[in-house]
């Protein structure tokens, strides 16, 4: 199961002297100023904006999986997403039109799609958010606050909390120096469960003015099952079709 | 009124320590937490016996879900949305682990309350720093003040405004201090006022109860109470100020309190008093519990509110330790019907005026107990052993078998492979569990021995396989047969009218020369060398021998409690040094340290020449070094006298003179438990302290401490290090058994290499372990221990986070080729990064399901490898040395023989992928163009039947019946798919069937792809020609093998030859061109 390959965000700071510098939150800020430095760390907001499609090639290493597998990934505003994963010849597909979403897992034999229930959509809808929770979050329904500076792995980052619409809460933390989220954990409640997953970010590289994260590990909290992923091509605005996020009424083609 | 302090959490952040003066970098280097973290961590728990729960807290959710919050004495507070299938710890990145109490907001379901410092005052406990808030079901917290309250005994929150709320504040154990006594908070935790104050510095807050009917009216029990090293006093008078014991109550929400007495309160027991625990009966609050130790302990009822009291029950269970169990809960809807937790859990169903047994299978000594106000069948009892539910009124007990809060005082391992690892437990007796199992560690791997409180325990190390020396309480040991569990008693005897004088954890060594050797320490040092058969006494009384320390018979209190939990002026800690036999140091607990350097003939009291040691600080570790006969580290602990800082030393000349190693400003919180060297770089320090793990590399000059794994602010006992395979195992008070994999990278973390922007650091000799399959479905509620990773670990430092830019790491063979690239760690300090040793997985056909043995590649031979990380543009390389797991009984030609036969296999795989895209490609070619063509006719019909011919030839080699069920279908490629596992999962050499029936399905294979070839020859090509001479595309086929979708696969899988028929590099023109000359 994929998830959490979201963007960025930002947040304010405390602490350290050794660690002041230009780049960290001053006292004043509010965490509107801090969304805003992360705004402008990824590229500003005219560059976020022009985005209007992300396609997205590279490659995917679940946890206990020895090989990369391909992997593609189409995101279109308005919040649409779809992920192919392909073994064997075979491809996973999950899938969010902005309404509803779908999967196809055809490795045990079906490759007729599947819908996703409300509770297994929602990931695809952070998915499909291109730049995050965090950026217009009223606008978009969701509630922000600043958790102060918190310890990643021996170094400090801002975390923001960020209550999202469809009910799952999500911790950006961000570097202090680049204001680019380093990890973000997902609270998901599924049936009333609830699990908590996080994800690193690194490899960041510049894409029609905007940074993304090219390498993404993430597994469950606690859990040192992480899976790897990791982009080889990003293309912004490219010419995609739009009935792909659509579920297909008819069972597709075979594959091979 | 006391405004509550800035979050710790910003005392929590690692800030850096500037280490300009470490060695001789000419470069700034900072030492931190994120320096060492990054080696990680693995909880092997056990959740077996799991360990003391302090509180417990619970709502009955609108969904019919039970949300619980429970709060283990030393191990943090964990939440489960499930009534305790599952749990989560969510307190772990506070700073300190001891739960007092858990309180739940009423009327906000995701506010929470926590009062840390746990009020069952044994001698073992932790301490907290005060309260803190959740408004986010628990995801953060926020220190809301009382920091110096070092222990609440509970928190109400009021039934109808949040903002209110209670903290019954017990205060310090070990010193006298002003915050304690109860509080109150009208603007949800922001100040506090102290409504309620004790007489005395020793008085605080041991029990409240609120009427929930009238929450104005409060309840408030104060108790007069002090623990030394030596001595205990629930209750009564303190040595100069008389008794502030006693139960008051409040009509006006604390604003004025009564104090109830036997005067004004008929029936109310006289002086003196000791803890008091009170409750209302939720459902008729003119019914008042209150258990009341006094001369005369009892269970106490008022009808009246509090007016008039009548004794009722004081059997022997409800009065047992009363500053240990005093909590009375009172069903919600049934005022007659009330619990008490203590040995065990005792109920009355008819006022309290008798009690029966219900502890029914529990562990015993119950401290908490939450009964579900929708459901008062449903029941959960904390005590020693954990947590447990009972769904009949509190009759019969399920375990929770998923809380590793289990609180270990020492840790021991032996030789095997995996190693094993042994520790005593707090009420929980003495343990062995593997540090490695297939499917994980689970609760069933680990095996109890002995029974009481456990302490150290040892293999023998003249017979590990078959005995092992365990401890219990007050220096009572055993030789234990591991295969009987016979234990025979071994523990010194005093002669005529003396007394020996254990401690409650009574240090027991063994010699690092003498293989027979066992020592353990009371007043006396003793040392066996025929297993206890006869003991040796090799010193006089080392300790201070002070009588005014030595009367635990007066120990107490009110009631009298003279387990061996308080004897003193005893022996604590014992280290002969690994350099020379016969020098043997010893410390004592009233802060004596000896030193021999003639294996007992004479004795040496070094203490006065440790520089601003308070007199009698506890000598709580000794460490003989192993690299300098006259060198040793000697940590004190003083918290019995409320000190909680450290204080480590270390001499190098035989005790003349020490050196602090922890002075101001190191960063190191918490009392020292244990101390000690790396096995191999003398530089390399590991310490222990209440609140978690610290590590220098430079010789104590500077300190870092371990948060990997996010490992909490736990009390960190004891540590072992594993000499073969350089784990550093952690004995916890709270969180059970952590291990940190290899230290080996730690050891060559010098400021040169903390000065350059990535270096790789070598590892321990590489195994490629035995890959088997273990364990078994058990649900979600049992823990399981995590194993060591089964790949490569690649090891690297880096400063700072790699944001930027590539950071990639490649593994190439001895011939220089890439066989992996791995996703890399970004984090700041230490990375690990496993590789799995395995070339990339065969490329299987596609067909209707994944053949899942060929998603895994066969490891690769053991050799010498290159790592490469790249990173922008400089370029790192190391060498990395892989061998065959030492417990193999196969040599390197078997494996080899393996390896042929699983890359064999797999070539075939490609072969077969290859010949299925060309079948394919005929297939769907013959297929799209006869859609093309309009109308009937004999080319579409042929193409139809090229169609039809390939897909009956594909049919033959892979499975092609989707839908999902077990379709039972095997073809060529589930046949190959089962027998490529079967060898890819032992890595000895195959057996002459297995490679027989390669034979077979290769055979099988050059069959069909030969009969492609003939089906590409002749009906491929001249439908072809036709398609030509229609002025149509020919069906093209693809002229290579797709490539493997893995960075290096075809390089891999050397035989990966891909194309075999005959057709192989023959256009489709020239081919049709060959069938018409056919």
């Amino acid at each position: 199961m994929l998830r959490r390959l979201t963007f960025g965000l930002a947040a304010a700071g405390l602490c350290a002297p050794l660690l002041l510098s230009p780049g960290h939150a001053r006292a004043a800020d509010s965490v509107d100023d801090m969304i805003a430095r992360y705004v402008a760390a990824r590229g500003g907001a005219e560059a976020l904006n022009a985005i209007k499609s992300l396609s997205i090639t590279g490659t995917f290493r679940p946890p206990g999986f020895d090989s990369d597998m391909a992997y593609a990934e189409t995101i279109a505003r308005p919040g649409k997403a779809r992920i192919n994963i392909t073994l064997q010849g075979l491809t996973i597909v999950q899938s969010y039109d902005g309404v509803a979403g779908w999967q196809v897992q055809p490795f045990g034999g079906r490759k007729d799609p599947e819908t996703l229930s409300a509770d297994d959509v929602k990931s695809l809808q952070e998915e499909a958010d291109i730049e995050g929770g965090l950026v217009d979050y009223k606008a978009k329904g969701n509630t922000v606050a600043y958790q102060g500076l918190e310890d990643v792995d021996g170094a400090p980052a801002h975390a923001i909390r960020v209550g999202l619409k469809n009910g799952d809460t999500q911790t950006w933390y961000l570097d202090p120096d680049a204001w680019l989220p380093v990890r973000v954990t997902t609270r998901t409640v599924q049936r009333g469960a609830e699990s908590v997953s996080e994800t690193d970010y690194g490899d960041y590289e510049k894409v029609s003015g905007v940074w993304i994260a090219f390498e993404q590990e993430s597994g469950a909290k606690g859990s040192s099952q992480r899976q790897h992923l990791a982009y080889t091509k990003v293309e912004v605005n490219a010419a995609i079709d739009p009935n792909q996020f659509i579920q297909p009424v008819t069972k597709p083609a075979a594959s091979h | 009124m006391f405004r509550h302090r800035q979050s710790p959490l910003a005392a929590m952040l690692i800030c850096a320590v500037s280490l300009a003066a470490l060695g001789a970098a000419a470069q700034e280097v900072k030492f931190t937490s994120a320096s060492v973290s990054g080696l990680g961590a693995r909880n092997i728990g056990s959740a077996t016996m799991s360990g003391r729960i302090s509180a417990i807290a619970g709502r009955a959710e609108a969904d019919g879900r039970t949300t619980l919050l429970v709060g283990a004495a030393s191990g943090g507070v964990w939440k489960s949305n499930d009534a305790g299938t599952t749990f989560t710890p969510v307190f772990d990145k506070q700073s300190v682990q001891s739960i007092g109490t858990i309180a739940l907001d009423p009327n906000h379901p995701s506010t929470y309350w926590v009062g840390t410092g746990e009020a069952w005052t044994r001698n073992s406990v932790s301490v907290g720093d005060g309260i803190y808030k959740s408004t986010d079901g628990g995801d953060s917290w926020t220190h809301m003040g009382l920091p110096n309250s070092e222990r609440v005994a509970k928190i109400i929150v009021h039934p109808k405004n949040g903002d209110i709320v209670y903290a019954c504040v017990t205060g310090r154990l070990w010193s006298d201090s002003a915050e304690r006594g109860l509080y109150r908070t009208e603007d949800g935790g922001k100040s506090w006022s102290l409504i309620l104050k004790g007489a005395n510095l020793s008085t605080g807050c041991a029990s409240i109860s609120l009427d929930p009917q009238n929450p104005d009216k409060i309840f408030a029990a104060l108790w007069d109470f002090r623990r030394k090293g030596w001595t205990f006093r629930s209750g009564g008078d303190g040595p100069d100020k008389p008794s502030g014991s006693g139960l008051y109550v409040s009509n006006d929400g604390g604003k004025s309190w009564t104090q109830q007495t036997p005067a004004a309160n008929k029936g109310f027991p006289t002086g003196p008093l000791g803890r008091i625990g009170v409750t209302i009966a939720p459902s008729n609050p003119n019914i008042v519990y209150a258990m009341i130790e006094s001369a005369r302990s009892a269970l106490f009822r008022s009808d009246d509110g509090g007016k008039t009291w009548a004794e009722r029950d004081r059997s022997q269970l409800m009065v047992w330790r009363p500053f240990y169990f005093a909590n009375l809960t009172v069903d919600p809807k049934n005022p007659d019907r009330l619990f008490k937790g203590d040995l065990s859990l005792i109920a009355s169903d008819d006022g309290g005026k008798s009690f029966s047994n219900v502890g029914g299978g529990t562990h015993g000594d119950h401290h908490q107990l939450w009964i579900d106000p929708t459901n008062t069948s449903h029941i959960l009892t904390g005590d020693d052993g954990g947590l447990w539910t009972s769904w009949d009124g509190g009759n019969r007990w399920n375990r929770h078998d998923n809380l590793p809060v289990s609180q270990f005082y020492h840790v021991s391992l032996d030789n095997k492979d995996p190693y094993q690892v042994y520790g005593g437990l707090q009420d929980n007796t003495n343990w062995v569990g593997d540090s490695a199992y297939p499917g994980g560690i689970s609760n069933a791997r680990w095996e109890s021995f002995m029974g009481g409180d456990g302490f150290f325990v040892y293999p023998d190390p003249t017979d590990p396989e078959n005995y092992l020396y365990g401890e219990t309480q007050g220096g009572s040991i055993a030789r234990v047969n591991r295969h009987t569990l016979e234990a025979r008693d071994i523990q010194p005897k005093p002669d005529k009218l003396e007394k020996l004088r254990f401690n409650w954890n009574a240090p027991m060594a063994l010699s690092p020369h003498d293989k027979t050797a066992l020592y353990i320490g009371a007043q006396y040092l003793y040392r066996t060398r025929d297993h206890g058969q006869s003991w040796d006494r090799l010193s006089p009384d080392l300790t201070t021998n002070d009588p005014m320390k030595q009367k635990q018979e007066e120990s107490g209190g009110v009631t009298v409690d003279n387990s061996a939990a308080e004897m003193h002026t005893t022996i604590y800690a014992i280290s002969e040094s690994p350099v020379k036999p016969g020098l043997i140091w010893v410390g004592t607990d009233d802060g004596n340290v000896q030193l021999t350097r003639d294996d007992g003939k004479t004795w040496t009291n070094l203490v006065k020449n440790v520089p601003g040691l308070p007199p009698a600080s506890w000598v709580s570790w000794i460490e003989a070094s192993r690299f300098a006969e006259g060198a040793a580290y000697a940590a004190f602990d003083r918290h019995t006298f409320g000190d909680f800082e450290p204080h480590l030393f270390r001499t190098t000349d035989y005790g003349k003179t020490w050196t602090s190693l922890v002075g101001a400003g190191s960063g190191v919180r918490g009392y020292v438990h244990v101390i000690k060297e790396d096995l191999k770089a003398p530089n390399i320090l590991y310490m222990g302290t209440e609140f978690g793990l610290f590590i220098s590399v430079d010789s104590g000059a500077h300190w870092a401490p371990f948060k990997g794994a996010s490992f909490p602010s736990v009390a960190v006992r004891d540590l072992a290090i594993q000499p073969r395979d350089n784990d550093l195992v952690m004995a916890t008070h709270g969180r059970g058994i952590w291990i940190i994999d290899d230290l080996t990278p730690l050891r060559a973390l010098t400021p040169e290499v903390m000065s350059k922007p990535l270096a790789i650091l070598p590892s321990r000799p590489i195994q490629q372990r035995i890959s088997a399959y273990g364990g078994w479905p058990g649900g979600d509620g049992k823990f399981v221990g995590e194993n060591p990773t089964d790949g490569a670990v690649i090891t690297y430092y880096q400063p700072t986070r790699a944001l930027f830019g590539k950071l990639k790491i490649e593994v190439l063979d001895s011939a220089g080729k890439v066989v992996d690239t791995l996703g890399a760690s970004k984090k700041p300090g230490l990375n690990r990064v496993a590789w799995s040793m395995r070339a990339p997985a065969p490329k299987a056909p596609p067909a209707a399901q994944v053949a899942f043995n060929a998603s895994q590649g066969p490891r690769l031979m053991p050799g010498l490898y290159t790592v490469r990380i790249t990173k922008g543009d400089k370029v790192y390389t190391d060498k990395l040395e892989v061998s065959l797991d030492r417990r193999v009984s196969f040599g390197l030609e078997d494996r080899k023989a393996q390896y042929d036969a699983a890359i064999r296999a797999g070539s075939v795989f490609n072969r077969m992928s290859a010949l299925v895209e060309g079948i394919n490609a005929v297939r769907e070619g013959a297929e799209q163009q006869a859609e093309k063509l309009k109308g009937e006719g004999a080319l579409k019909d042929r193409l139809e039947a090229l169609s039809a011919r390939a897909d009956a030839l594909r049919k033959e080699i892979v499975a092609t019946k989707e839908g999902g069920a077990i379709t039972g279908e095997e073809r060529l490629r589930e046949h190959l798919d089962g027998l490529y596992g079967a060898i890819n999962s032992i890595e000895g050499r195959p057996s002459a069937y297995q490679m027989k029936y390669l034979d077979v399905l290769d055979a099988q294979l050059v069959d069909l792809e030969a009969r492609f070839s003939a089906l590409a020859k002749g009906d491929l090509a001249r439908v072809n020609a036709d398609l030509i001479k229609a002025k149509r595309p020919p069906i093209v086929l693809p002229d290579a093998p797709a490539a493997n979708t893995s960075a290096g696969g075809a390089a891999a899988m050397g035989q990966m030859d891909g194309w075999r028929f005959s057709l192989r590099n023959i256009s489709p023109v020239k081919a049709a061109e060959m069938a018409e000359r056919d």
